[in-house]
């Protein structure tokens, strides 16, 4: 599968990628984007079958990109991987449409419990 | 006891250990200051805050060069000189953002988080707004230090 990781911290995609690669997930496709402009592109020219992203980012928030392609018709599945996790915002993601809600910090085996339902075993 | 009152040095101890150990397999315990390199921290060679609540809340995470540079290896995977400042910026910030999100939940703020910001210089030095919980901490063999300081009133804080 073809996952798109948005987070405007380097430092933080580098590690959701190494604990997805902990987690097994390490023969999936993965690609990156430092803001939710940049996700809007990578969406339309990569087509990813599912995008983790940061929720609070400057510009553009991380439930403003799901919204925003849900209003544009994209069923791209969707997640939020964030230092934030109040129910509110548990709500308001899971009312956008997002499938799972991770907080930091987060283990491997957080990634594995949340993402092997979408991602599933080795690609 | 308000919120803030419960938010000791132990607890931020505890919580940026829970946020190195899960992601970098770093733990960190408090240490008494030494003089040289405490200084080095206050003197702020590198800051990030987070907001919490108000403005005058806020987390704030100080390192000398050499403990920025040791977060940034151990965040990006790499050699101390494969990094930028850019990237020292964004590992102490990235940081200082996992342990805002938990302090907040501690202080049971409601407000977001701000953004992470690099100061040009600590908040303790310019005096404002007042330090009110800072706890020193170092990795086990003292490779990195931090000073890590939640700054602010109890306004919109619930007790």
């Amino acid at each position: 599968m073809n996952v798109l990781l948005v987070d405007d911290s380097k430092a933080m995609r580098l590690i959701v990628r190494r604990a997805l690669r902990e987690a097994g997930f390490a023969g999936h496709e993965f690609v990156e984007a430092g803001s939710g402009a940049e996700a809007l592109t990578a969406i339309a020219s990569k087509q990813p079958d599912l995008v983790i992203s940061d929720w609070n980012m400057p510009e553009m928030l991380g439930i403003d990109l799901l919204t925003r392609l849900r209003s544009q018709g994209s069923k791209v599945r969707f997640g939020f991987v964030t230092s934030e996790g109040s129910v509110e915002m548990r709500t308001q993601a899971h009312d956008a449409g997002a499938e799972f809600f991770i907080t930091k910090p987060f283990s491997p085996e957080d990634l594995d419990k949340a993402l092997r339902p979408i991602l599933g075993g080795a690609p | 006891m308000n919120a803030l009152a419960s938010l000791n040095v132990e607890t931020l101890e505890g919580l940026v250990s829970t946020a190195t150990e899960a992601m970098l397999g770093l733990s960190f315990s408090l240490t008494t200051p030494k003089v040289e390199r405490d200084q080095a921290t206050h003197d702020a060679t590198r800051s990030v805050s987070v907001q919490i609540g108000d403005a005058a809340t806020l987390l704030v995470i100080t390192a000398d060069e050499e403990s920025g540079q040791r977060l940034g290896s151990a965040m990006f995977a790499c050699p101390v000189s494969e990094l930028d400042p850019g990237m020292l910026d964004d590992a102490l910030g990235e940081l200082a953002n996992i342990v805002a999100g938990q302090v907040k939940v501690c202080l049971g703020i409601k407000s977001p988080l701000g953004l992470p910001r690099v100061l040009a210089e600590s908040p303790l030095q310019s005096g404002s707004p007042m330090p009110w919980r800072t706890a020193l901490l170092q990795t086990q063999q003292g490779e990195i230090l931090l000073r890590v300081t939640v700054t602010g009133s109890d306004e919109g804080v619930q007790s």
